[in-house]
């Protein structure tokens, strides 16, 4: 009986151990943490700072999202669009850019342009994401001053 | 009654022969497993360091003065000389020797860097590459970076400065 009952002590421990380190094991590699937290900001300042790719004109992404406060009177044409054209123009130019980078690098992301209540726009944001869930979240603020106000430039990386 | 005493230690000796088998297996297993564990840490660590190695390696890289871009002088965040990226490549290229001069930085490990966007660029600039047979390629670190270009300006004095979206690879052999 004192044999039987060493046993059943001797599998309870074995079991601990297992559960103990199966729990452990599931900690997030420090090259996925480093990057992630430190890639939001990165990326945003690279967006900011690079060419939006408008015809004769070197206009960066911080001028086209700025113009789109009041499209209309915007002087940028980027991949033939001009006018309210360039919302899509936008749209489809972070999407296939996020795509190419962060989700190709297997981050789900979220990226929000949030314009100010006065701007005569019909649409007061662009958001482009790829389902962002998970417990853990990282963002980056990106925030600049346009002819109506504040603009919010935020991307969220969820892990 | 001695014939029952003995049927009695029998039993008894039966049994303790089976618990001490059953412990000697439980003994086995959990050797076993302890082992497994222990040479998946050592697997564990050394992936760590080698991505350690990897984070170490994109900061020096980011913070290369050959590569950085300025404006009047001060150095801009993650931005890269395009031209001076190109320099670097095609000396490179010609001159494998050079990589002895990064080596003690760079160990072994494979650096590139590839303009998106406006216009993606097939051409993939290798800045350092130095491979060892025996080690493996372990999951590159992506960095988003700016690459600048300057060209004169339509009115015959001063700069334009160009930016593109750009991509830093980090693959470190380990």
């Amino acid at each position: 009986m004192i044999g039987l009952a060493i046993i059943v002590i001797l599998i309870a421990f074995g079991m601990f151990f297992i559960i103990r380190f199966s729990v452990s094991d599931q900690q997030e590699s420090i090259t996925k943490t480093v990057q992630v937290k430190e890639l939001p900001k990165n990326f945003l300042n690279t967006l900011l700072y690079s060419e939006a790719g408008c015809e004769g004109s070197s206009a960066t992404f911080t001028r086209l999202i700025g113009d789109l406060e009041d499209p209309l009177s915007s002087s940028l044409t980027c991949g033939g669009k001009s006018g309210e054209d360039l919302f899509f123009y936008l749209n489809e130019t972070l999407s296939d850019l996020l795509s190419q980078t962060l989700g190709e690098w297997g981050h789900n992301y979220e990226l929000l342009i949030d314009f100010p209540d006065t701007a005569p726009i019909e649409e007061n944001e662009i958001r482009i994401t790829n389902i962002c869930i998970g417990d853990q979240k990282d963002s980056s603020h990106f925030p600049f001053t346009g002819d109506y106000g504040m603009i919010r430039v935020v991307l969220t990386i969820c892990h | 009654m001695k014939y029952k005493k003995n049927k009695k230690a029998q039993v008894q000796m039966t049994e303790n022969v089976i618990i001490l088998f059953i412990f000697f297996i439980l003994l086995v297993f959990s050797i076993v497993f302890y082992t497994r564990l222990q040479t998946a840490k050592i697997g564990d660590v050394s992936t760590e360091k080698a991505e350690m190695d990897a984070i170490e390696i994109a900061q020096k890289v980011l913070s290369m003065p050959e590569l950085q871009c300025s404006v009047q002088g001060a150095a801009t965040p993650d931005c890269y000389d395009f031209v001076s990226v190109n320099a670097t490549a095609s000396a490179m290229e010609k001159n494998p020797d050079l990589v002895n001069i990064y080596s003690n930085i760079f160990k072994f490990s494979t650096i590139t860097i590839q303009k998106i966007f406006p216009e993606k660029d097939e051409e993939v600039f290798v800045i350092y590459d130095k491979k060892n047979e025996e080690l493996q390629d372990i999951m590159p670190t992506y960095s988003p970076i700016i690459l600048c270009e300057y060209s004169q300006s339509n009115f015959g004095y001063g700069q334009t400065r160009i930016c593109s979206f750009g991509v830093l690879k980090v693959a470190v052999y380990s």
